[in-house]
């Protein structure tokens, strides 16, 4: 049985029409139950150290580094809830920090899913290069399969 | 709703992997239509080029017998469990050949099995898994 599937997510385009395939595929059957995953990619040392009079200024408005990330994080995961709320589908929302194919592969692992679904490229969206990086990688090191969506 | 999946299928373990796979979607939904496709490496290039004398009868009734001998052992897993699936044999090269019928019968997806061998720089994919996933228009599952 396939009942767990994750949806990992950056926001981009990509990934939305990976989504919209995961709603196509969760319709299947009721049971298939869909996690939207995102990693937050940017190490928060290089915000902390580099970005500090971004963090200071945003502190004036009552915002921390942490609050910076986790408003980024949720429009990426709300804007990829829609696709699935759209159809009546309700879905689990996660996510992780560090680098993205390898969180991902752990989340996979620790998470008893089942399958990946993805987009090939994100938000690099580099259109030379056919894969993405992480698509590439999480191929790689996916302990379940991975479908990829063009 | 209609959702039409294509196993690209070689006769390997890892290909029966991929039918497994492809067996727990069917069990969820049996709605959904299977195809498993089996490609002859060369074969129409053989009889396209001028090297078609090659191609003789007997070769191509050989080559028949052996891809209806891979598919029938997809035909009978699928059987085994209670379902029917469409069968296709085809000539050439086979990650071409599959991504061609994927796309002109706009398949909702496409399967492959993947060697899955270690190498220095982890997995190494199957060349054909590769292709497929590289130039196949359509959303492909790759499975180890």
């Amino acid at each position: 049985m396939i009942n767990n599937v994750l949806v990992p997510t950056d926001g981009s385009e990509y990934s939305m029409r990976a989504a919209k395939y995961a709603a196509q595929l969760a319709e299947l059957n009721p049971d298939i139950k869909v996690t939207v995953f995102t990693v937050d990619s940017v190490p928060r040392r290089f915000v902390e150290r580099h970005l500090y009079w971004v963090a200071a200024d945003k502190g004036k408005q009552g915002k921390n580094i942490e609050d910076m990330f986790a408003e980024e994080r949720n429009r990426i995961l709300e804007q990829t809830e829609a696709i699935f709320k759209e159809k009546g589908i309700e879905v689990k929302c996660d996510h992780s920090a560090g680098n993205p194919a390898e969180e991902i592969c752990e989340y996979a692992r620790t998470h008893d899913i089942q399958l990946i679904i993805m987009g090939t490229r994100g938000m690099s969206g580099l259109q030379e290069i056919f894969m993405g990086s992480v698509s590439h990688k999480v191929l790689h090191l996916s302990p379940c399969p991975v479908i990829l969506v063009k | 709703m209609a959702f039409n999946i294509l196993l690209a299928a070689d006769g390997s373990n890892p290909s029966f992997r991929a039918a497994e796979k492809v067996l727990e979607l069917l069990r969820m939904n049996p709605e959904i239509n299977v195809t498993v496709i089996t490609v002859y490496p060369g074969g129409e290039a053989a009889a396209d080029n001028d090297f078609s004398f090659v191609m003789n009868e007997n070769i191509k009734d050989a080559i028949d017998e052996q891809l209806r001998k891979t598919t029938d052992k997809y035909r009978e897993f699928f059987k085994a469990a209670g379902f029917d699936v469409d069968v296709q044999h085809r000539y050439g090269d086979p990650a071409e050949r599959v991504c061609r019928f994927a796309e002109n019968r706009n398949y909702d997806l496409v399967v492959v099995g993947t060697r899955g061998l270690k190498g220095f720089e982890g997995l190494v994919l199957g060349s054909v898994a590769h292709k497929i996933i590289h130039r196949c228009k359509m959303p492909v599952m790759l499975v180890r």
